[in-house]
């Protein structure tokens, strides 16, 4: 081989590397940071459909500040999103934890297949069946008159709103977390719970102090995940939203939806979703920091 | 990495040039595709509800258009749920559009940006368009822009909501038909409470209605009350929804709610559940569109002759003052894109929808396909059966239509009550708005949550708010 | 002594007698909506319309499905989907795992580059790119071709970071020995860790067929001819309402629900086959320190 210089043939080196991930930075450069940059610039734009759109500065931005709406979203998308985050990591944990504890095989494999099922289902079925099932009168109100408790219309009542939101997406996410957590459970060295059952602890204990702790990598990979997805929340609250409720439970995605592709405003739409990214990014960056989880 | 034999490394050298080489290429192929767009001389169609009733008939209705005007005609048909998205997309990035279809508020919310072509020249030219015996110069008039231009043509009659009524239960019930509120809220209350259905269960409720509470405009008209916004004597706008006047009207509906005679869904109800719901003996009242009168009682009988059920339409409830009103439907509209390089074929294509010929089309469906033509007389084939006489224009604008079949049971007294005391609503870009604010205060109101003046100072604040007024 | 053993076995038994009712009642939540679809699909017309959860047809009837097949020429979209699902389904993998198995080699000029160029994507809001991305995609003249419903989402950062994760718990000594025989990168990657990632590969697979094949929104913007329909455009045009302007157009809730059934199908089929290694492959591939 003839002598080059170290960054060269470094580069040589690795060239077949480079080949392999051409295609994925291809499309990454083609399909997202071309199209985030013209976002970008239309959020600087008084964007025209024809003809040339004006710059216009910081104005859509400005907007954005000044309008009460926007800052009724975005308080709408963190409780939301948070609640999303903590819920959708800790309550599966749960119950693969509780699921752990069922001797049965047999029970443990169909649990696990049917926990899935709701995450193939799309959001216009799901939000079809609670509003069923929450209905005056659905199956939960027949189970209150039963009891005697006045039938509740829980979905136009603005108290229940977000807590309905938040469970309803628990449910449908439950058991693809879960599955999650119930692998890296059975990964676990049987050795270890072994010697904790010589020393007389009991399941609870053994959960504890040895199945949790060894969970904690899951947990972080899980919470990112949530996080990233946090603020994008969309279908969900498309398919369950009803005005009554809609000051508690409007997020920013149905907020740029609205006023992209149904008022026409495009810029002011864009310069919503380039706030969106910064503070997914800001979020991300803080939450590896914090769980100190690197790619 | 330890170092590869050289051998290796040549062979290496080549695979990974010809990689290389093969992007290369699939690159600029795509991007050579992308320049040599060809400029097809055909008018391309966008439309949530003309052309074929399921995606397999569109191509042949785009046949049958062609044989009948000469124009080759590409229809692009985007289900309907996400038909402004995918509107709102094309025309943003300039996707070459000749001719589209879209209601009258989706077209005031894109005046602002000055995308059609005024169409106003070219309508009086138009013998078609500018007969006063197909339609009338005042229909013209109503949707002309504030420029005094038009900008889009009529798709249908689009007719417009009112009571409909189970007549079966009010006979049995030996019921007489309602004049004011009140006989209405007796005829809910005989509903709900009396058992018309007769199964000794008290399963029934005295009316259903949707979400939208966009149907229970006949309550409100009969007060004088017009949806959305209207201009006061100073020309700015207020909301008569959200005036004094309209207190009894959602005291009425609260009341109905309270004594259980409203179904009580009718948040979450979208406008198949309420349907549902009266083609199910679960309701003896609900308001909706004139066309389905005579829809409910085709799909009832269609799977049971035997039923007893009839669905009539009623006239709208008189007001102390002695008013009735009902909201006739919303235009659908179409309209040339200014961008459009085949502005004179994509017209002539509205003009064709005006004729006898386009009426046809827009009705029965495709010769051969959904009729056949026998010695004068049409024949409506099995799947024209069952596409049940619409392709985009079940009900044709031109005053000069009959339908060669007669109309469906009690579809004709519908259309009348509408178009008797039917008025169509003022079109101004803040309706998505108006919308918004006036269901979720009206919902509250009649839920009892709040008094109606609070809910009406509620949505006059809230309009304040978003800039309106 | 005893008795304290005693006591804990009783407070066991109950403690899994809750523990079961508990997974029972979450699982009966799951598994009722489906049952409801399918019963829903099974009746008659009018039966359909009634506005209850039904367990069982009152009165069995395919008249659902009829209608799904006859209305919508279902065949051309079902080919078009798994056309669109399959290879696009292949595609993914065969990239993402290239791009994971870079991701694992040891430092090489430009990685933190590619290690950004690859994690940001995931934050970008979709509907922000929109519109920027229906101009690429015309600009490369695919709108309206089914390749422009594989190329979207080729490639995604959840993909190559997962498989990248799993390619990280695959020992280095196994590739020492091809190393030694003079092999190069791309035939380590070929066959020393791709046939060892095999749950890794049905993980991301997975979720890749149910996204493709219950994607929407890209078919409605990209794809304009009818004979070009994927799956959900067909089975969403089947219900056309509009509220503002009148309608006519209805089809009866059995044959919505034969659509559903229809196109959950395939999805179970391949979760059903690939359950095993799905299973392990997340475990791996998820779990990092």
């Amino acid at each position: 081989m003839k002598k080059k210089s170290p960054l060269t043939s470094q580069f040589s080196r690795n060239r077949l590397l480079y080949l392999m991930i051409l295609p994925a930075a291809a499309y990454f450069i083609t399909f997202s940071f071309f199209p985030l940059a013209d976002g970008i610039k239309m959020s600087l734009q008084d964007f025209r459909f024809v003809g040339a759109s004006s710059y216009i500065g910081l104005e859509n931005y400005r907007t954005m500040f000044i309008t009460p709406g926007f800052w009724r979203v975005f308080g709408n998308t963190l409780i939301l999103g948070l609640s999303n985050v903590l819920l959708t990591a800790f309550v599966p944990m749960f119950i693969a934890l509780s699921l752990n504890e069922v001797a049965n095989r047999g029970f443990k494999r169909t649990f696990q297949s049917i926990l899935y099922l709701p995450h193939i289902l799309s959001w216009v079925v799901v939000g079809g069946l609670w509003v069923f099932i929450l209905s005056p009168n659905g199956l939960v109100n027949a189970a209150r008159v039963l009891f005697d408790q006045e039938s509740i219309y829980f979905f136009v009542v603005e108290k229940y709103a977000r807590g309905l939101m938040i469970g309803i997406n628990l449910w449908k996410q439950a058991g693809y977390v879960c599955i999650l957590f119930l692998a890296a459970i059975s990964g676990i060295n049987p050795e270890i719970y072994e010697a904790a059952l010589i020393d007389g602890a009991n399941s609870a204990q053994r959960a504890w102090y040895i199945t949790v702790p060894e969970l904690t990598g899951t947990l972080k990979v899980v919470m990112l995940l949530n996080v990233m997805g946090a603020l994008r929340i969309f279908d969900q609250i498309y398919v369950l939203r009803n005005e009554v409720i809609a000051e508690k439970i409007d997020v920013l995605m149905y907020y740029v939806y609205i006023h992209g592709l149904e008022q026409f405003k495009i810029g002011y739409a864009s310069a919503i979703s380039v706030f969106i990214f910064l503070i997914t990014l800001l979020v991300t960056l803080l939450v590896r920091r914090v769980t100190k989880y690197h790619v | 990495m330890k170092p590869m034999k050289p051998k290796k490394s040549m062979k290496m050298q080549k695979i990974s040039l010809l990689i290389a080489f093969l992007l290369l290429f699939a690159v600029t192929t795509i991007y050579a595709g992308g320049v040599e767009e060809a400029k097809p001389e055909k008018v391309t169609w966008v439309t949530s509800v003309q052309g074929g009733r399921e995606p397999a008939e569109d191509p042949l209705f785009a046949e049958e258009v062609e044989r009948l005007t000469g124009i080759e005609v590409e229809l692009i048909k985007p289900p309907s749920s996400e038909y402004d998205t995918k509107l709102t997309t094309m025309l943003a990035t300039g996707e070459p559009v000749d001719l589209v279809y879209l209601n009258a508020g989706t077209m005031a919310r894109l005046m602002e940006q000055d995308l059609f072509e005024p169409l106003t020249k070219r309508i009086e030219a138009s013998p078609v368009l500018s007969d006063e015996a197909v339609i009338p110069q005042a229909e013209w008039d109503r949707i002309k822009y504030e420029d005094g231009e038009i900008y889009g043509v009529f798709n249908k009659f689009e007719q417009g909501t009112l009571p409909i009524v189970r007549y079966d239960w009010m006979e049995k019930l030996g019921l007489d038909e309602p004049e004011t509120l009140e006989d209405y809220y007796e005829i809910l209350k005989a509903f709900t409470f009396d058992d018309p259905d007769g199964n000794g269960k008290d399963d029934t409720y005295g009316m259903v209605i949707g979400y939208t509470l966009y149907e229970t405009n006949a309550l409100f008209g009969a007060y004088d009350l017009a949806r959305g916004f209207q201009h006061d004597a100073k020309g700015s706008l207020y909301s008569p929804y959200a005036t004094e006047k309209a207190v009894p009207v959602y005291e009425f509906l609260a009341r109905v709610y309270r004594e259980g005679l409203l179904e009580p869904n009718f948040i979450t109800n979208n406008s198949a559940n309420f349907r549902d719901m009266f083609m199910t003996d679960q309701a003896g009242m609900t308001f909706y569109w004139a066309a389905w009168v005579g829809l409910f009682n085709q799909t009832v009988k269609a799977d049971n002759p035997a039923s007893p059920f009839k669905a009539r339409g009623l006239n709208p409830p008189v007001g102390p003052d002695g008013h009735r009103r009902l909201l006739s439907g919303q235009d659908g509209l179409m309209a040339i894109p200014r961008e459009s390089e085949n502005k004179d074929a994509a017209f002539k294509i509205m003009e064709f929808w005006h004729t006898h010929q386009g009426n046809i089309l827009s009705t029965l469906g495709i010769d051969g396909h959904d009729y056949v033509l026998e010695n004068g007389k049409y024949k409506l084939t099995e799947i024209g059966k069952q596409h049940a006489m619409d392709h985009g224009a079940p009900q044709p604008k031109s005053l000069q239509w009959v339908n060669p079949f007669g109309e469906l049971e009690g579809f004709d007294e519908a259309a009348e009550i509408i178009l008797n005391y039917g008025v169509p609503q003022m079109v101004t870009p803040y309706d998505k708005i108006w919308e918004d604010v006036t269901r979720s205060e009206a919902a509250k109101i009649i839920m009892g949550t709040i008094t109606p003046q609070q809910g009406i100072a509620s949505m006059n604040r809230r309009f304040k708010e978003e800039g309106i007024f | 002594m005893y008795s304290r053993l005693y006591r804990r076995t009783t407070g066991k038994r109950i403690f899994s007698a809750v523990n079961i009712t508990f997974l029972m009642i979450l699982a009966m939540t799951m598994i009722i909506p489906f049952l409801n679809v399918l019963a829903v699909s099974f009746t008659t017309n009018l039966e359909s319309y009634e506005n209850t959860i039904k367990l069982f047809p009152r009165e069995f009837s395919i008249i659902g499905y009829i209608n799904l097949f006859r209305r919508v020429a279902i065949a051309g979209p079902l080919l078009n989907n798994t056309i669109v699902t399959v290879s696009g389904t292949l595609i993914h993998i065969l990239l993402c795992s290239m791009a994971g198995f870079v991701l694992v080699r040891s430092r090489f000029p430009g990685k933190t580059l590619a290690v950004v160029l690859i994690t940001v994507p995931m934050m970008i809001p979709f509907q922000m790119i929109i519109i920027p991305v229906f101009v690429t995609m015309r600009r490369f003249g695919l709108i309206d071709t089914l390749s422009s419903l594989i190329l979207i989402d080729i490639v995604s950062t959840f993909s190559i970071l997962l498989m990248k994760n799993y390619f990280e718990s695959i020992p280095r000594s196994l590739e020492e020995s091809a190393v030694i025989d003079g092999a190069n990168e791309w035939i380590v990657f070929a066959k020393v860790y791709l046939p060892l990632a095999k749950p890794g590969i049905a993980t991301i697979g997975i979720f890749q067929f149910v996204s493709r094949w219950n994607h929407f929104l890209p078919a409605v913007l990209f794809i304009n001819s009818t004979d070009k329909y994927t799956l959900q455009i067909a089975l969403k045009s089947l219900v056309v309402s509009s509220e503002l302007t009148s309608t006519t157009q209805s089809v009866a809730n059995n044959a919505r629900m034969a659509g559903i059934v229809v196109s959950i199908i395939p999805l179970l089929l391949v979760y059903i086959l690939a359950q095993k290694y799905f299973i392990s492959g997340i475990m791996v591939g998820a779990v990092k320190e």
